[in-house]
């Protein structure tokens, strides 16, 4: 997939992040979280999209397997409601920093 | 950008079950996305399984059963380094001593009552790795060995102190290889709901319960006292084991009036598992005594069955069971009419 493919965020995108699954799948531990980049800093914006970036770099590399496994959905809305761009990341292949940033929000993006 | 995501950056995540799916019941330019996508993941799970040298002995004899405890030390790396292994004392590490003794319990539970022969009947050690990452919520079956975290300490305790949940992800390994139910959509959730009548059955196996004595709950004993609930799943009563303002509410049906559409968790395999859950538990209360005496054999053979497809769904399966309940018990019999009522009852069959 070609650099050019990747989502770009702009002013309008929204960011929705979620964990689902687990052999303990209930409610209140998916904490799903949006970020809306208008309420972002610009630097904010900029370690949003590395990691969207780093998320689409993965490529292929496979499913783990197995059951009762966790996966966090990271789903890009731009206008409208229907996502641009979704993406299902096992928990066992996901970025350090998109953990940090499912557990602690916006904080985690820095100033 | 806009629009619906392109089918390339759709597959490029997909877990292989709805790969699989895909792959068969797509349209071409998915088809072909996805059958890719599922050599790329058949090569790389060949690569990661073919280290022969590092998976422990296998049972020397059947009845034997062969235990290998690891500890993660709050890393994600699997398997860890070895604490505890067949015939071993006490480690004195409580959460490697129960992963020990549950997954003893278990091999006794297939051997004793099913004469089955650990995970693949062929003995396969049985590997657990427990301290696996950080205030971990979770346990899991990664297709080779069981994985147990130490809970938060908030929420959740050690998912080992439940002897059910060892038991539940053990089965995992036994649906994998007897009929690799795809885990999405309702074959996801009788996957689920197979790991979970199993892991009961193990526990009231374990601790002698008849059916009326037993709790028929998933996970009791691993939320902690904050938290409020009982369990994470009632078998008898889906959507009733908790009610948090925190963890929510349990979300599970027990009638397929209920049944929840969901993109989440597979198609929600975690939450419509209650239903057929609750058909087990209707079948083995009304049959009284052990559940592993009458409903458990017949849950058995239809899992077993070679008619039981990939992608079953609910009535398939439950059509499956009476099938088996009358070649066990006889037509006509309270086996067959008991499985009959009970896939009636929660709406899965007429
Ligand atoms: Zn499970």
């Amino acid at each position: 997939m070609s650099r050019a493919d990747c989502p770009r965020l702009t002013l309008g995108s929204v960011v929705a992040i979620a964990r689902e699954g687990g052999f303990a799948a209930m409610p209140g531990l998916s904490r799903p979280r949006r970020f809306a980049c208008r309420d972002l800093t610009e630097g904010q914006r900029a370690r949003l999209q590395a990691l969207i970036d780093e998320i689409e770099s993965l490529g292929s590399p496979g499913s783990p397997g197995g059951n009762d496994r966790m996966v966090f959905r990271i789903t890009l809305e731009d206008t409208g409601e229907t996502p641009s761009w979704e993406r299902l990341v096992d928990e066992s292949l996901t970025p350090k920093s998109l953990n940090r940033l499912w557990k602690s929000g916006p904080a985690a993006l820095g100033d | 950008m806009t629009g619906m995501p392109t089918s390339s950056r759709l597959t490029a995540f997909m877990p292989p079950h709805v790969l699989e799916r895909v792959a068969s019941h797509g349209n071409a330019r998915l088809k072909q996305c996805a059958r890719n996508t599922l050599q790329a993941d058949a090569q790389f799970r060949l690569r990661n399984a073919s280290r022969p040298s590092a998976r422990p002995a296998d049972s020397p004899r059947p009845g034997q059963v062969a235990r290998y405890i690891y500890t993660a030390n709050r890393q994600q790396t699997l398997p860890g380094s070895l604490v505890r292994e067949e015939g071993a004392p006490d480690s004195g590490d409580v959460a490697v001593d129960e992963a020990y003794q549950w997954l003893g319990a278990t091999y006794r539970f297939y051997w004793e009552v099913f004469e089955r022969h650990s995970i693949d009947d062929e003995g396969m050690a049985l590997i657990g790795t427990v301290h696996y990452g950080e205030d971990y919520d979770n346990a899991f079956w990664n297709g080779a060995q069981m994985v147990f975290g130490d809970g938060d300490g908030e929420l959740f305790n050690r998912f080992t102190a439940a002897l059910e949940v060892v038991a539940h992800e053990l089965t995992h390994g036994v649906i994998e290889r007897e009929a690799g139910l795809i885990y999405a959509d309702q074959s996801g959730a009788l996957n689920e709901s197979l790991a979970d009548v199993f892991g009961v059955m193990v526990k009231q196996h374990h601790f002698e319960q008849t059916v009326d004595e037993a709790d028929w709950l998933i996970g009791e004993g691993l939320l902690t006292e904050r938290v409020n609930g009982r369990a994470l799943r009632s078998m008898a009563h889906p959507g009733t084991a908790y009610d948090d303002p925190v963890l929510g509410k349990d979300p599970q049906p027990g009638h397929m009036d209920d049944f929840v559409q969901t993109a989440s968790d597979n198609g929600g395999v975690h939450i419509n598992s209650g239903i057929p859950n609750r058909a087990f538990y209707l079948a083995a209360t009304r049959l009284g005594g052990f559940a592993w005496e009458a409903a458990g054999p017949v849950w058995l053979d239809a899992l077993i069955d070679a008619r039981l497809a990939r992608d079953a769904d609910f009535a398939t399966f439950a059509r499956l069971t009476i099938d088996r309940a009358t070649a066990r018990f006889g037509g006509g019999s309270e086996a067959e009419r008991a499985v009959t009522q009970a896939w009636a009852d929660v709406g899965v069959l007429p």
